[in-house]
């Protein structure tokens, strides 16, 4: 798919990708690596953001 | 170390840091070759030499058909936004399209409550997805490739992140649009890319909020970068403007310690994999070639 090599990126703090084309990088990001989430407890973090600005009842009506 | 790492470690310069409001940004220049001729998405997009639609009338949503008509190469960014046709998208991988190129693209959706035309081609928008959702999602990219699935996300959790993005900002989307929450902050999120000018021979970008890192991304052609810039800068100014409420930190703070060497320190403890995009491309269902 495309032109070049993806290369990915895993370590301790950061997760990456870059793309080498002809050997060269041409493209590179780095993030810290993403804690790994707890899909109810974000859910209830939503709902609980989204009620205190009054948009959960707007969005449900 | 691996050899990529490597040389990218051997060529990556981070310059001095500027600072506006809580959020900290190095110029990065890359030495290393450039690499083939290319051109950003937007150039291609902005003379119409890249035609993107859905891959058929019904359309499919992890899906888009590309056609890059221009006579160089076209380099899409992870995390660029694509608007129109039935939903708004996002790339899940950069790619780099040969000149007369044809093929389907991997992507995620980024306006859950929608699906139905409003053009018949995409259009560029002024961002980048937001950096820690683009985080997020590269993740599950990564987890995709890996279980043999191709360049899928998790798109329930993009969704999901998406709509935390908007009660933050306190925006209500008719279409659950992530490019809502930007156009919300973007008064704000601006001033951010006016404190930030482009740098002579700039090719990228290290970013800190609140003192702490957000990203990095570079390319390897500054004059390319210099279009992309300010779409780079919006996906975490777009943070910093909410950020402030949300971590309760002052306004300002910056990174303490050198928080360069350790970024430094932790690219180079990363762990390298290198995928044949031909290959993956077989098994997905994807065209194109190397």
């Amino acid at each position: 798919m495309g032109m070049g090599e993806d290369v990915r990126f895993l370590g301790q703090d950061l997760i990456g990708s870059a793309l080498a084309v002809e050997g060269e990088t041409v493209h590179a990001a780095f993030f810290p690596k993403p804690a790994e989430e707890n899909r109810q407890s974000l859910e209830q973090m939503l709902k609980s953001k989204m009620r205190a600005g009054n948009l959960w009842e707007k969005m449900s009506g | 170390m691996s050899s990529i790492t490597m040389e990218i470690l051997k060529n990556i310069e981070i310059g001095k840091p500027r600072q506006h409001k809580n959020m900290t940004i190095h110029p990065v220049c890359y030495r290393g070759p450039a690499g083939p001729d290319y051109i950003s998405l937007d150039v291609a997009l902005e003379v119409k030499e890249v035609v993107i639609t859905e891959v058929s009338e019904g359309g499919n949503v992890p899906d888009l058909a590309l056609k890059n008509n221009a006579q160089s190469a076209v380099l899409i960014l992870d995390g660029e936004e694509l608007q129109g046709a039935k939903q708004n998208r996002v790339l899940n991988t950069t790619i780099m399209v040969a000149a007369g190129e044809q093929m389907t693209v991997p992507v995620s959706c980024t306006e859950q409550g929608r699906w139905s035309y409003s053009s018949r081609e995409f259009s560029s928008t002024e961002h980048v997805m937001r950096h820690d959702v683009r985080s997020r999602k590269m993740k599950s990219v990564h987890a995709s490739l890996s279980e043999g699935r191709g360049y899928a996300s998790d798109q329930m959790k993009v969704w999901e992140n998406i709509r935390m993005m908007a009660a933050e900002s306190g925006v209500s989307s008719p279409t659950s649009a992530m490019s809502d929450t930007f156009l919300k902050h973007r008064e704000e999120v601006d001033a951010f890319v006016s404190a930030f000018a482009v740098e002579e021979n700039q090719a990228g970008l290290l970013a800190f909020i609140d003192g702490k890192l957000a990203g990095c991304d570079f390319v390897s052609r500054p004059q390319v970068y210099a279009g992309l810039h300010a779409k780079l800068l919006r996906s975490y100014a777009v943070d910093a403007v909410v950020a402030k409420p949300r971590r309760m930190t002052k306004e300002g703070s910056v990174p303490a310690g050198d928080p360069v060497a350790d970024f430094l320190a932790a690219m180079a403890q990363c762990k390298e994999e290198n995928l044949n995009r031909w290959a993956w491309g077989r098994m997905s269902g994807f065209s194109g070639r190397i």
